[in-house]
């Protein structure tokens, strides 16, 4: 790789230094990794205070594990119907996103084509656009197709909102695996479908894990489409049904508190879930390395 | 070839979005006008068990600004009546969408409000409502009230003064409300020895100084949301300096400008407040429920805030600061052209109708009597019983629950008259305007006279 | 190149159809097409309701003149600076640490630090109300226990100081995000490369420099792509944390594009604003763009 290796004069010094360079670090480490949990533990415990243990103070632990919040959530609530939605749409999206982005992240890194660069640009811009600046047009566009209101009302959004990110990162993690691969599979004769999805597909774990984890995270946190596109209760997602938690003018904070918990949760085991492919990714018998 | 493709692709592509672009331009054609289809309820939707044949079956639309679970008076008792209605009125179908939190609320709106497709009723306020009125997508409802004299002379004098447009009554009000109140620590101004509240402005401003002395924050404020400095402070002060004939005179516009010098001094009068440290320092990032705390945990001797809040203070504040808890309003003013016994109130907003329900004369036919039954006398007796000052007169309720502060604030009101709701009937961009600009008035950043200039250019954009 | 090859690079139109059209299809249908038809919008005058007149180029006329648009700007631009520096400068620092064997726990880290990514900015919001509260706050807590009084401020209510006060629980919150995109990207490199450059005493700057960087450089694109559009389109963090204010001292494009359309209900000069910020973001992007490959080339 580089030769410019460097030979330390005095290795001991070094290591001492390093040590206490290291033990700094590990600790300003710890500190910061504290301040990112510390907002979810202090959220799953405060939905096991009464609304009065909360209201004296904010911080503290609760006296007892009261679960009647999670029923009022769930059950009174009807966060259940509005869970089932999000699933619903979360999944479904996730797989279309994975899917058509790997088809248009592949094409762009592995062709060259005219309008390639017409196509990549188009992508680009749909990053750069204020989505609520969409709502109107998107609304009456949809009302006049009469596309809104349905189960699937969502799904179409969703994925065209999710698509640029996913397909620049499949884009850029294609390009870095060698194109011979793609190549000695031509010559042996097989279709461009086949070596794209049995031969280069499973290589990119790592990156399809990514777009997993944040095109689930995105949709299942989407607010104004759902709040616009859909009326009926029963179609409801989590993020427009959480509403229901903020009162007008007064907030049923444990109540929220345990809502919120409910609607993490998902997000949380898929990232949880997916993460170890990251981290692990490339398997053996890759090219690279 | 490909180039062949690619261009007729293109092409294609290009002509697609010139018509949207084009399309955009134009007023909506007549079939986007369209009324409302009612939507289908599905399968799991509370209306599943609903005839779809039955020869009048019919769905309305509702869509309100409460949370489901929201256990405030009005719209508990509101609920209860359209269960009411629902059971009596079997062929009929109301489906309910509460939007708990008002932002999400008025996202929805605009959008339905612009695709013409409002819901068949909804919440509305004053300021956005002649704006709808103007545009056209909501239903004048004069003809609903004159067809019920009875239930239409029910309604308390100014009741609909906020909701309505050019003459006509686009909505029904729910309640009368008003936008100022203050409420105070009786014990916290004896201690800087007020026995009483203020009745001169020079009065006002010394007990803000003994207050910051004794270390107490005179008044909290959480004006995060920018609308408390405006509703529930201005609309007060501002009418205290020009009386509410100025007001009247810039609403339709025959004369009065914003920077006319009493409004200018109303704003200076404000911004002296402020820098005599008549409010908390964070004013700006805290909200209207935050204010209230400072008032619970005695750190305040006072907050400003609507009627609405009786209900709060009743069930949040401590037994001893609900206790010395009292109400009073603004003193008047030296030189004010406005009356010193008034404070802003009227309805604010009320339930109005999608102008798509119009061409339907059954369902209009439906939902007047919806209203009615819903916003008539039932209603009303109802939420007296717990103390809200109601818009429907009513006599004879039972009085035995009416909270204390409650009592103290009708002992108080009725001595006093209504001066209208800055932000009821003000066009939402000047709203807009005027809020942002108070939170950079607290803070001295803007002076009285720039930020007058600022409201008057925008309200003559309008 | 040779003829083989070739064929590879250049697909038959029938498959590049296939795999383009129906993600194009959709893209263009729900993204496009409105964007034009708000483009078309910001040519009207439009209030509300089914009236509206064709004002030409006014509302850009206006727009060219209105101080909060370019105030409003400038914060995005702030908080894209802050977040391409600190954030990204964090993340690729993390990477690289965590390929080094002086950090312990690993594990725990990598997974700790995406998790704020999970929490929705009402949460956010509140919480870094609690870290700035003026009386209760713990980052004034904190000063003053380290006796530090003199650099406790209004947090949020300073004009001054707010547009940094916002920044700090974006940065914070999205850390998980390039950090993730960071890490997938090395993982290719192996171990076996990391361990003979630490026999050979490569240093740690070294490698970060040599190894790490190169070959996340095309990630980083992305990642930088990402931060530069989510950036400049910021929007409920601000709306939850100080709804824009005080004034319009914390004022950001997306916000005021969304207020003046949805509060203040003027939709045609909202969406000459929108437009205004797709371009002006646009350009930002295309810049970056510009430079990377200049970068790649040299």
């Amino acid at each position: 790789m580089n030769n410019s290796s460097v030979h330390a004069p005095n290795s001991y010094l070094r290591h001492l230094g390093s040590s206490i360079g290291a033990l700094l670090l590990n600790i300003a480490m710890l500190a910061f990794s504290i301040t990112c949990i510390f907002p979810i533990v202090w959220i799953m415990y405060s939905s096991l205070k009464t609304k009065d243990e909360f209201m004296l103070d904010i911080m503290s632990l609760p006296g007892s594990l009261n679960f009647d919040n999670y029923y009022t959530a769930f059950v009174e609530g009807e966060m259940h119907v509005y869970f089932a939605n999000s699933i619903f749409n979360s999944v479904v999206t996730v797989l279309i996103v994975i899917f058509l982005s790997f088809c248009v992240g592949y094409a762009l890194s592995r062709y060259q084509f005219r309008g390639r660069n017409v196509i990549y640009t188009l992508f680009l811009a749909g990053m750069m656009i204020p989505v609520y600046s969409l709502l109107v047009p998107l609304f009456i566009q949809f009302k006049t197709l009469n596309l809104t209101d349905k189960m699937g009302t969502l799904i179409l959004p969703y994925v065209a909102i999710r698509l640029p990110l996913a397909i620049f990162l499949f884009e850029s993690f294609v390009r870095t695996i060698p194109r011979e691969l793609d190549e000695a599979a031509y010559i042996d004769g097989a279709h461009t479908f086949f070596t794209m999805w049995r031969i280069i597909f499973p290589l990119c774990k790592p990156v399809t894990s990514t777009v997993l984890i944040l095109a689930f995270l995105d949709t299942w946190n989407e607010f104004p489409f759902a709040l616009v596109l859909i009326t009926q209760r029963s179609l409801r997602t989590l993020p427009v049904g959480l509403t229901d938690f903020y009162g007008q003018f007064t907030a049923e904070y444990t109540t929220l508190m345990a809502a919120l918990v409910l609607s993490m949760l998902p997000v949380m085991i898929v990232y949880l879930a997916f993460r170890k492919q990251i981290i692990q990714g490339m398997t053996a018998g890759a090219v690279k390395g | 070839m490909k180039n062949k493709f690619l261009r007729i692709i293109s092409l294609c592509l290009c002509a697609m979005l010139a018509t949207a672009a084009f399309a955009a331009c134009q007023s909506q054609s007549s079939d986007t006008a369209a009324p409302a289809q009612p939507a289908a309820p599905a399968a799991d939707a509370p209306a599943a068990d609903v005839p779809q044949s039955a020869g009048d079956a019919m769905t309305l639309n509702v869509m309100t600004l409460w949370a489901r679970d929201n256990s405030e008076n009005i719209p508990t008792a509101l609920r209860a009546r359209i269960a009411q209605f629902q059971e009596e009125n079997p062929h009929v179908t109301v489906v309910e969408e509460g939007i708990g939190d008002q932002t999400a609320y008025y996202t929805r709106l605009t959008t339905l409000a612009a695709g013409n497709d409002l819901p068949d009723v909804f919440v509305s306020r004053g300021s956005e409502l002649s704006m709808f009125a103007q545009a056209g997508v909501v239903a004048p409802l004069d003809d609903i009230l004159n067809s019920r004299p009875a239930w239409r002379d029910g309604f308390v004098d100014g009741a609909f003064g906020d909701l309505t447009s050019n003459g006509s009554i686009y909505a029904i009000p729910y309640s009368m409300l008003s936008t100022h109140v203050i409420y105070y620590n009786s014990s916290l101004l004896s201690e800087a020895g007020f026995d009483s509240f203020p009745q001169t402005w020079p009065e006002f401003m010394d007990m803000i100084a003994k207050l910051n002395a004794n270390g107490v924050t005179p008044i909290a404020l959480g004006n995060r949301e920018q609308w408390v400095a405006n509703s529930c402070v201005l609309s007060t002060l501002g009418d205290r300096f020009t009386g509410s004939d100025w007001f009247r005179s810039i609403i339709s516009g025959d004369g009065a400008q914003w920077t006319d010098p009493e409004f200018v001094s109303a704003l200076a009068a404000l911004q002296e407040m402020s820098n005599a440290g008549a409010f908390n320092s964070d004013m700006n990032s805290i909200d209207n429920d935050q204010q209230k705390t400072l008032f619970y945990n005695g750190s305040a001797a006072m907050f400003m805030e609507g009627s609405w809040a009786i209900g709060a203070v009743v069930d949040d504040a401590p037994a001893d600061i609900l206790a010395a808890t009292k109400v009073a309003v603004l003193p008047a003013v030296n030189g004010g052209k406005g009356n010193p016994r008034s404070m802003s109130g009227g309805s604010g907003s009320g339930l109005a109708v999608g102008i798509g329900a119009l061409q339907d004369d059954a369902k209009m036919a439906v939902i007047a009597e919806f209203l009615e039954f819903v916003l008539g006398e039932g209603y009303s007796m109802e939420i007296a019983a717990k103390g809200e000052p109601t818009a429907f007169s009513v006599t004879g309720y039972d009085k035995s629950n009416v909270s204390e502060l409650a009592a103290l604030y009708a002992e108080m009101a009725s001595s006093l008259a209504f001066s209208p709701i800055y932000d009821s009937f003000l066009n939402p961009a000047v709203n807009g305007v005027i809020n942002e600009g108070l939170q950079e008035l607290l803070i001295n950043v803007i002076t009285p006279q720039d930020l007058a200039e600022r409201i008057q250019a925008e309200s003559n954009r309008n | 190149m040779q003829p083989n090859n070739a064929a590879s690079i250049k697909p038959r139109k029938a498959v590049l159809a296939a795999l383009l059209l129906p993600g194009v299809a959709i893209y263009v249908f729900i993204t496009i097409i409105p964007l034009f038809t708000a483009f078309g919008y910001s040519l009207t005058n439009w209030a509300i309701g089914p009236n509206r007149d064709f004002i030409g180029f006014d509302n850009y006329v206006r727009l060219m003149g209105d101080s909060v648009f370019w105030q409003a700007f400038r914060n995005n631009l702030v908080i894209v600076a802050g977040n391409l520096i600190v954030q990204m400068g964090i993340a690729f620092l993390l990477t690289v640490l965590f390929m080094s064997r002086a950090m312990r726990g690993k594990e725990f880290h990598r997974t700790v630090i995406f998790l704020p990514v999970v929490l929705s900015a009402v949460v956010v919001g509140f919480i870094w109300q609690m870290v700035y509260s003026n009386n209760f706050g713990m980052l004034n807590a904190v000063l003053r226990s380290l006796n530090m009084d003199s650099l406790i401020r209004l947090w949020l209510d300073d004009p001054k100081q707010v547009i940094y006060s916002v920044t700090l629980p974006l940065i914070w919150q999205y850390l998980g995000v390039p950090l993730m995109i960071f890490m997938s990207a090395v993982q290719g490199i192996s171990k076996e490369v990391y361990e003979v450059c630490e026999i050979d005493g490569a240093t740690g700057v070294k490698k970060a420099i040599y190894i790490t960087f190169p070959l996340i450089y095309s990630s980083m694109k992305v990642a930088v792509m990402l931060s530069i559009s989510s950036n400049m389109l910021v929007f409920s963090h601000i709306l939850v944390l100080t709804g824009g204010g005080p004034g319009t001292s914390s004022m950001v494009l997306a916000l005021y594009s969304y207020s003046t359309s949805f509060t203040r209900m003027q939709l045609g000069y909202g969406s000459a604003i929108a437009i205004g910020v797709f371009i002006l973001s646009f350009g930002l992007v295309l810049i970056f763009k510009k430079l990377a490959e200049v970068g790649q080339s040299e």
